[in-house]
């Protein structure tokens, strides 16, 4: 049986946190959820995701602030942002801190699951 | 005492014989001038002849005037010193007139020793002269030598030798230093006086050798003015008159200042008047200049101005010939000033309009009646739409009109200004997007309310049982529908408002009661996160005259808003208070929340705009519930506003105009669009 993968899925909206999740799972992956960036930066160091999604509009910390301050520790972990707006400029502002792709709210989930799996597979050979 | 008559009679003599040679160097000889000046002398010498036999005349060698061998003393008579330097010009040491002289032959004298003194100078004998001349009564001893002091050597000079030649070796030898002593350089002042004063009295002007030898002397000895001054106390003392020394000195010093070796000093003050007046000169020529360059200036400056003046009034037509915007100008009466093209194809003008009444194109009252309401309210631009027909009246234009009251500068009323802007297309696409949001919010609820009631039925199992998951997801849809259901309703009632659509079902009713409605229909929520919801309404307050539907659609946002903003066990305050200023009533909501930052202030009641954090996940809004409170109370004639302090709480505030009996009609008309 092959290692299980750890995503990290960071978004304030619990209704499409909840959805993410359970479709995440059905398709083999180990799902942790987080509801901030304060929040994700905790379980990052608690549980050391394989991937990490990260929403870029959410309370308290948003993900701009929370990619920069993962990055201060752990520059190694795919981070692939989620935003609502199609073409979403600011995303150009935080690509030098190692963005491995960006989901939009309205695309089919099929979608993201090809993100994922492409930025595992840059990750891995990049580790050999 | 008759030698003191006898010397009385002498000087005359002498004073008219001197007059006689002045007088005939300066007129001819037969002018009665000298004519009578020649008589007077002679009739003195008679009467002298008259007492004795002959009158002698002479000079001592040390320049003294000898009557009859006696020395003449009487000094104050200048023409006794004129006699001595005639006598020494003509070598002359001493003169006997003889009894039986006739007036011609002292005539004859006279002239030969004014006007004929070089010539005789340069005979070898003047006896042979008087003799060829028939002057028998006159018999002339001439020098034989010159005693000059110096060294007490007896220097023989023959007839040649002149006064001049020996003030000439003076000089030399007191320049040299051999001579220190103060006689010598008198002796040497009174032998230059003597020169000069004899040959301006026979030539009328100083010679160049005198003229040298005499700036000779002053270099050596003597500054300049002290030396004229000397020279001027010398003459006076030898008798001259003050204005025969003025004139003598005034040549002297116009001499030395000419000739052509003049004194270093002259030269240096010529040199330095004339750089003077060169300088002069040139400071006036740039003077001159500047002026010339100032006045071109000046005429560039103008002309530049005049340009710019002629450019500016060119630009501002062309601004005004060429804006997109229509403009028209009328005068206090209503009659048109100015008119550009855009507004003449607007109001269908032409050119020839201007100067008619506005009145003639514009049926609407407001272009010209505008004036006389504007004169009351003068600050600021009144707006207004109006409808424009075409002249067959087939097609119809909207104009915005916005017009302003232009003044002097004394305040008076010159005119009215009007931009005309054809908003006819803009209306139509107004118009077009509220049909077309509202169209498609409705066509948006018809599927929305079949998937809702589907996903109902379901979850109230009606179709069957469901497992643990699939009543969550199908929770989930449920309330996502109803976020969207409610997104579409506010979209629509946005459209409505902005399209001036919405009905207001205006009713007379207590606030304290639309405040209750509100507060009640959110107590649950708000308990549920343990936020205390406290009402402070004051008592008494009048009827408002609202749509109370709206205004608890307003109250409900921003209660809604606050509980969504406030942490667990905060407090939001509904207030109602009058406000005596204005004549309305407050309404407040105050949250004990985070706080807005000043950013989003200002931004907080655009449409789809939302403040950043959020204190809670369950929080979901659209982003236009403020914007449709804006609308509301707007239309309502009130205002809103908000004031915030972050980590202190915020307070939305509203006010709602207290009922005006005269005004409902009007408010009537304005809200049901």
């Amino acid at each position: 049986m092959k290692k299980e993968i750890k995503v990290l899925l960071v978004d304030d909206e619990v209704d499409f946190r909840q959805v993410m999740t359970f479709w995440l799972e059905s398709k083999g992956y180990s799902v942790i959820p987080a509801q901030d960036g304060r929040d994700a930066l905790l379980k990052v160091k608690e549980n050391g995701p394989d991937i990490i999604f990260l929403d870029l509009n959410m309370p308290v910390m948003d993900g701009f602030q929370a990619l920069k301050a993962i990055r201060e520790f752990d520059k190694a972990t795919p981070v692939i942002l989620i935003s609502s707006y199609v073409d979403d400029k600011r995303v150009n502002e935080v690509m030098e801190y190692g963005v491995s792709g960006v989901f939009y709210k309205g695309k089919d989930f099929q979608e993201g699951l090809a993100l994922l799996e492409s930025a595992l597979r840059t990750h891995k050979k990049l580790k050999e | 005492m008759e030698n003191v008559a006898l010397q009385i009679i002498f000087v005359r003599f002498i004073q008219n014989l001197m007059a006689s040679i002045r007088k005939i160097s300066i007129y001819p000889p037969k002018h009665p001038i000298v004519v009578e000046s020649m008589n007077a002398a002679s009739q003195s010498l008679q009467e002298i002849l008259g007492s004795q036999k002959t009158l002698s005349l002479g000079v001592s060698p040390d320049n003294k005037v000898m009557v009859d061998g006696k020395e003449l003393t009487d000094k104050s008579a200048a023409t006794v010193l004129d006699l001595m330097l005639y006598l020494k010009k003509l070598n002359i040491e001493n003169m006997a007139i003889s009894s039986g002289i006739t007036g011609a032959e002292l005539q004859d004298f006279i002239k030969i020793i004014s006007l004929e003194s070089e010539q005789v100078k340069k005979a070898p004998d003047i006896n042979k002269v008087l003799s060829e001349r028939n002057i028998r009564a006159i018999k002339v001893e001439q020098f034989s030598y010159i005693k000059i002091k110096k060294d007490e050597e007896s220097l023989v000079v023959g007839q040649e030798a002149s006064l001049l030649e020996q003030l000439k070796a003076k000089i030399k030898d007191l320049s040299s230093g051999k001579i220190e002593k103060q006689e010598d350089l008198k002796s040497l002042e009174k032998g230059l006086i003597e020169l000069l004063i004899g040959e301006f009295r026979e030539k009328g002007k100083v010679s160049v050798p005198a003229k040298n030898l005499l700036r000779k002397y002053i270099e050596s000895f003597r500054e300049t003015h002290d030396a004229l001054g000397t020279l001027k106390d010398a003459l006076l003392a030898y008798g001259c008159g003050p204005e025969e020394v003025d004139e003598l000195l005034r040549k002297v010093q116009e001499e030395m200042a000419k000739g052509p070796r003049e004194s270093r000093q002259a030269v240096k003050e010529t040199a330095e008047s004339a750089k003077r007046e060169n300088e002069a000169l040139k400071t006036q020529l740039s003077r001159l200049k500047q002026e010339i360059e100032e006045k071109e200036r000046l005429l560039d400056e103008l002309k530049a101005q005049n340009k710019k003046v002629t450019d500016e009034k060119e630009r501002v037509d062309n601004i005004i010939r060429h804006m997109g915007e229509g403009l028209v100008v009328v005068d206090p009466q209503g009659n048109i000033l100015l008119m550009n093209p855009q507004a003449e194809a607007l109001l269908g003008g032409s050119r020839q309009d201007i100067g008619k009444p506005i009145k003639a194109l514009v049926k609407d009252e407001h272009m010209f009646t505008v004036v006389k309401d504007m004169a009351v309210e003068k600050e600021g631009v009144v707006q207004k739409d109006i409808e424009l027909f075409s002249k067959n009246e087939s097609t119809k234009k909207i104009v915005r009109t916005s017009s302003a009251v232009v003044e002097d500068h004394n305040g008076k009323t010159l005119g009215m200004v009007t931009v005309l802007n054809d908003v006819t297309k803009q209306r139509e696409l107004d118009r077009l997007k509220s049909n077309f949001v509202a169209n498609v919010s409705h066509e948006l609820r018809t599927p929305l309310v079949a998937i809702d009631k589907s996903v109902s039925l379901m979850l109230d199992k009606s179709a069957g049982a469901l497992s643990g998951p699939q009543e969550q997801f199908l929770n989930i849809a449920s309330r996502n529908l109803k976020r969207l259901s409610l997104l579409i309703n506010d979209l629509l009632d946005l459209s409505k408002l902005e399209a001036g659509k919405m009905r207001f079902e205006r009713t007379r009713c207590p606030l304290g009661k639309i405040i209750n409605d509100s507060a009640e229909s959110l107590a649950m929520w708000a308990s549920t996160r343990a936020i205390r919801l406290q009402k402070q309404v004051q008592e008494g307050l009048p009827d408002v005259d609202v749509d109370p539907d709206r205004i608890i659609q307003v109250l409900n946002n921003l209660i809604g808003n606050a509980i969504k903003f406030t942490p667990v066990n905060g407090t939001v305050t509904v207030g109602a208070a009058l406000q005596k200023e204005g004549g309305c009533i407050r309404v407040s909501v105050s949250d004990t929340g985070i706080g807005i930052g000043k950013d989003d202030l200002a931004k907080i009641f655009d449409k789809f705009y939302q403040v950043g954090e959020r204190v809670s996940n369950d929080v979901g809004g659209t982003g236009i519930g403020l914007s449709i409170a804006r609308e509301i109370v707007e239309l309502h004639r009130g205002k809103i506003w908000v004031e915030s302090e972050k980590e202190k709480g915020t307070t939305f505030i509203f006010t709602l105009p207290l009922p005006e009996e005269k005004d409902e009609k009007r408010d009537q008309g304005s809200f049901s669009g």
